[in-house]
């Protein structure tokens, strides 16, 4: 119970980060990272996979609605929420066993910042090349997809070195 | 059949991914179509009320900025005045004072002055929301203008709020001219340069030099003609081209714009239901 309750106040810590502060800052309009897929990080691991699925996609509508781009966000998070327990499984030998948030702790240092570059990636890649919808300015999307990207990755591994110290 | 249940099983979450996907790709291309951008967006409270919340905070440290703002606006709409009344007494000099005052209808636009709340500048499908709504006497199809020229297209409303696609929107076409010669051409801006636009369908006969000034065209009831839309910055015309490639750089600068008024059009039943018939 505590558990549920400590990822709903981070939840909506890292929710309102992303929609007061991170949607709101034009970096030469290029780069926005996006932090928010944290809380699908955070999600429990012992959740059945198509709870994480739709968790994933609720989380992504709700972006969607703050930045009017209806299912871009959606699709990025429902195929990350997918991907998530395979790489999971991947670097552990029993994932049965396994239980609450996917951290540094839970996973060595290594397998966790390689799970989290693919996840990010992964992430960006879809968000900004289906706002695109063309690839027509190809190199100006992957630009987009490579800092924002970074920066997301940085601020992720911040979120997460802050809460292991407290 | 077992077997296929069994299949179905075995499949179960990549089977929800595909559906979910599916789902989310219909939101996204039905999205790209311009009337729907908006439709589901701020227009609905809760997000806007979020949005006005913190567009009240920021608003204090803009009000210096503001006050210039409208004080150059204010000096404008002065020398209007004048260059009116002058107009006025010379033509109230050749007719009869007693006259009806009379507009021609293509004239005759009310404006509702707002305030931008929030605004992206930043994305493919960008967007403003304004402090007025339905209740305010806004509807979806009106005109946006600011200080400098159009600003953009009323796109969804709410009771207390609008949702208006800026003339840095993807989907959004602007019918415009020449003011030297009223020769139409569209204009249509790509991502992601806030200042500049295409002017297309500019047909290679036609004389088109940097610095021509482009207006509005009038052709539709959203604007009335004349309005400024932005100055010729580059034209070039390759050797079998019919049509030239033309940069105007925009009047509006989207990025500090704060006050602008929304056109509301008298007889806008009146002319669709006669172009409709």
């Amino acid at each position: 119970m505590t558990d549920w309750l400590k990822y709903i106040g981070l939840f909506l810590l890292v929710m309102f980060l992303q929609v007061m502060l991170l949607d709101n800052l034009h970096w030469l309009g290029l780069i926005h990272p996006f932090v928010y897929i944290w809380a699908i990080l955070l999600l429990p691991i012992e959740l059945p996979r198509w709870m994480q699925m739709f968790i994933g996609a609720a989380i992504g509508g709700l972006m969607d609605l703050n930045a009017h781009t209806p299912g871009v966000h959606m699709a990025a998070c429902v195929m990350i929420a997918y991907l998530r327990p395979l790489l999971v499984a991947s670097y552990v030998q029993d994932i049965q066993r396994m239980k609450g948030a996917i951290t540094i702790k839970t996973l060595s240092p290594g397998n966790y910042l390689q799970l989290l570059a693919i996840i990010v990636v992964v992430h960006h890649s879809l968000v900004f090349f289906l706002e695109a919808f063309t690839f027509r300015h190809f190199g100006y999307t992957l630009l987009q997809i490579l800092l924002s990207g970074v920066l997301s990755f940085a601020f992720i591994l911040m979120f997460e070195y802050l809460r292991k110290n407290t | 059949m077992r077997n296929l249940l069994q299949l179905i099983l075995r499949y179960s979450n990549f089977l929800l991914l595909v559906g979910l996907e599916v789902v989310a790709f219909i939101l996204v291309v039905r999205g790209n179509r311009y009337q729907y951008v908006a439709a589901s967006g701020a227009a609905n409270g809760v997000v806007a009320s979020v949005q006005l919340v913190c567009d009240n905070i920021v608003s204090y440290f803009r009000l210096r900025s503001d006050n210039a703002q409208l004080l150059e606006e204010n000096a404008q709409l002065h020398a209007d005045i004048l260059t009116l009344q002058n107009s006025l007494e010379q033509t109230t000099q050749v007719t009869d004072s007693t006259d009806v005052p009379y507009t021609f209808a293509d004239r005759d636009y009310t404006f509702i002055p707002a305030r931008v709340i929030a605004y992206r500048t930043d994305r493919h499908h960008n967007y403003l929301t304004l402090n007025k709504g339905a209740r305010d006497g806004l509807t979806p199809d009106m005109g946006v203008i600011g200080k400098d020229g159009i600003v953009g297209v009323v796109q969804s409303v709410s009771s207390h709020f609008a949702v208006v696609a800026p003339v840095i929107h993807e989907g959004l076409y602007i019918s415009s001219m020449f003011r030297k010669n009223g020769y139409l051409a569209t204009l249509h801006w790509h991502m992601p340069d806030t200042r500049s636009a295409a002017l297309e369908d500019v047909a290679r006969h036609v004389d088109v030099e940097v610095g021509d000034t482009i207006v509005t065209s009038g052709m539709s009831a959203i604007f009335p003609a004349d309005l400024p839309v932005g100055i010729v910055s580059e034209v070039s015309l390759g050797e079998g081209d019919s049509y030239y490639d033309i940069g105007v750089t925009l009047a509006t600068d989207f990025r500090s714009l704060r006050h602008v008024h929304v056109l509301q059009y008298t007889h806008r039943a009146e002319l669709d239901s006669i172009t409709n018939r």
